[in-house]
């Protein structure tokens, strides 16, 4: 059985599927977050690449040790996500444009710091930061439920985290109610960078190799699932759970395909027929919403 | 109650706003007085909206001085208006619809827990909850369900959203940007009894509205601008004047026939 994505497990059963939704789960969170406040970040995939490549040349090329690679890889997507944050909340550009134009560059960079091949070579103890067992569970897994938990938690209850919903639901009004708005955007798009780069670090530890076609699915995967689980392409709605259920959701089609034996390209046809159906939910959500205001 | 400088809860000199090429204020003189409804007046394009997003934080003036109690005072946003007391509804209401009615009163300054949660800046849900019910029984315009969010709300409930939650934080001043302009006679006489009710518990209340009719109902004194300048002022107590006559003036004082 080859491995077909990097991010999917070719198992069937639901350890292999929590396997292969651990890795968007880490980023889920707070790209949940961000939606909330009515961003999005189509860059996030690449962030993931380019970090979980970064890492393996920090310890490879420099031969940094392992923490040390890793915390300079995490604050380099901090770094990355913060940029682009400014530029789209400072700097008013849309998110679209600047994500995008992001993931492409970003992406560029994969290739310009691993030359195309993928990496490999690292301490044999780097696995075990996604395989270290807790309870007889891969850390990764424990690590992504954890980060699931803890935005949700946030997400709901924390003053802070509750005001993108405020951002999300009339940005202006948010401003004027005294909600520091840029500053908040700014930190989404920097906890999403940031996430992705953690993301990217466990997935080169889990195969002990960082592949150059690392992450080039996963932004789409996660915005998905993100817009099935309810948050609006608007903003103002949304909870991690469900996100984290949009991801399952994804994950059972997918295992639909292995299991009824179906060409499983067509799983991305799937998947793409799925968001678009959720959009045109969400957009006539939105539609009857504004015309309950009207009467 | 404060005391202000000549009993001048709120106060601004030669306050100057230029959008561009626009002058929309010039050498603005305005005065809240201590325990007074006040009403601004004036044609579209005047400057009212303008004058009371500076006062309210909103936007900043090009030049000139704001005193608040007596002391200048920097208001360069909206939490530095919250802070002195003052509270502002603007003319879009600036409701949150995908909110229901309790986190509208308490965007921005959620309580936060005091119980375990308070290490992670949990919100007091349950003492919002308590507070803005209570404060509902108050305000005669009803809601079926707390849960409900703003967008499914009448006019009428969202004008009473946007009241209550100015009435809660509003410790000195209330501004109101047209509160009665969306609403029905029944809805709009309710709104400016509220208004009657508020200058108890309030210092000063500054009223915009376009009609003049619910302007001499409540208000103590009018301030008109016009073309972005002070045009002058009538007491409406005036017992010289008749109704008719106030309003008169007043309309002439709008149009710059006066």
């Amino acid at each position: 059985m080859t491995i077909i994505f990097p991010n999917f497990s070719s198992s069937n059963n639901a350890f292999g599927m929590l396997y292969a939704i651990s890795v968007n789960s880490i980023i889920a969170g707070a790209m949940t977050v961000l939606f909330v406040s009515g961003g999005f970040d189509m860059a996030a995939g690449a962030t993931l690449g380019y970090c979980g490549m970064f890492v393996g040349y920090l310890m490879v090329d420099i031969g940094l040790s392992i923490p040390l690679a890793i915390l300079i890889t995490i604050l380099i997507g901090a770094v990355i996500g913060s940029i682009m944050g400014y530029i789209i909340s400072y700097l008013n550009i849309n998110p679209f444009v600047v994500t995008l134009a992001g993931w492409f560059i970003i992406e560029s960079f994969i290739y310009i710091i691993g030359g195309g091949t993928n990496k490999v070579g690292f301490d044999s103890s780097f696995a075990l930061i996604s395989s270290f067992k807790i309870l007889n569970i891969p850390f990764i897994i424990i690590f992504a439920i954890l980060c699931l938990i803890i935005f949700e938690v946030l997400l709901r209850k924390n003053v802070y985290f509750r005001q993108n919903y405020a951002i999300g639901g009339n940005e202006q009004a948010a401003m004027l109610a005294g909600i520091r708005v840029k500053r908040v955007k700014l930190l989404n798009y920097t906890m999403v960078s940031a996430m992705a780069a953690v993301a990217g670090i466990f997935l080169t530890s889990r195969f002990m190799a960082a592949y150059s076609s690392a992450g080039s699915e996963n932004a789409f995967q996660i915005i998905t699932a993100v817009i099935i689980g309810g948050a609006s392409l608007k903003g103002g709605r949304g909870s991690v759970l469900g996100t984290f259920l949009g991801l399952v959701l994804m994950a059972l089609v997918y295992n639909a395909f292995i299991f009824f034996k179906m060409d499983i390209l067509w799983n991305r046809i799937a998947i793409g027929t799925i968001l678009i159906l959720a959009v045109i939910i969400d957009v006539n959500l939105q539609k009857e919403r504004t015309v309950k205001l009207k009467t | 109650m404060a005391q202000g400088d000549n009993g001048k809860i709120l106060e601004t000199k030669k306050i100057t706003k230029l959008f561009g090429p626009v002058v929309a204020l010039k050498n603005v003189d305005f005065e809240l007085k201590n325990g007074e409804i006040l009403g601004l007046l004036g044609d579209n394009g005047a400057g009212k909206s303008t004058l009371i997003k500076i006062l309210s934080g909103a936007i900043t003036a090009n030049s000139g001085e704001i005193y608040f109690e007596g002391d200048k005072v920097d208001i360069r946003q909206p939490r530095d208006s919250f802070e002195l007391g003052i509270e502002t509804i603007y003319q879009d209401l600036a409701l949150f619809d995908n909110l229901d009615f309790t986190k509208n009163i308490f965007v921005g300054r959620e309580y936060k827990s005091k119980g375990p949660g308070r290490i992670f800046a949990f919100a007091d849900t349950k003492r919002m909850r308590n507070e803005a019910s209570s404060r509902i029984k108050n305000i005669s315009i009803n809601l079926p369900t707390l849960e409900q969010k703003v967008e499914t709300m009448s006019g009428g409930q969202r004008q009473a959203v946007a009241i209550t939650r100015s009435i809660f934080w509003g410790k000195k001043v209330i501004i109101m940007d047209e509160p009665t302009a969306a609403l029905g006679v029944q809805e709009s006489k309710k709104v400016l009894e509220l208004i009657k009710e508020t200058i108890n518990y309030v210092d000063g209340i500054i009223l915009i509205t376009h009609n003049i009719e619910h302007v001499l109902r409540v208000a103590d004194r009018v301030i008109v601008l016009r073309h972005g300048e002070r045009a002058g002022d009538i007491n409406c107590a005036d017992k010289s004047c008749t109704k008719e006559e106030l309003h008169h003036k007043i309309v002439s004082m709008i149009t710059g026939a006066l």
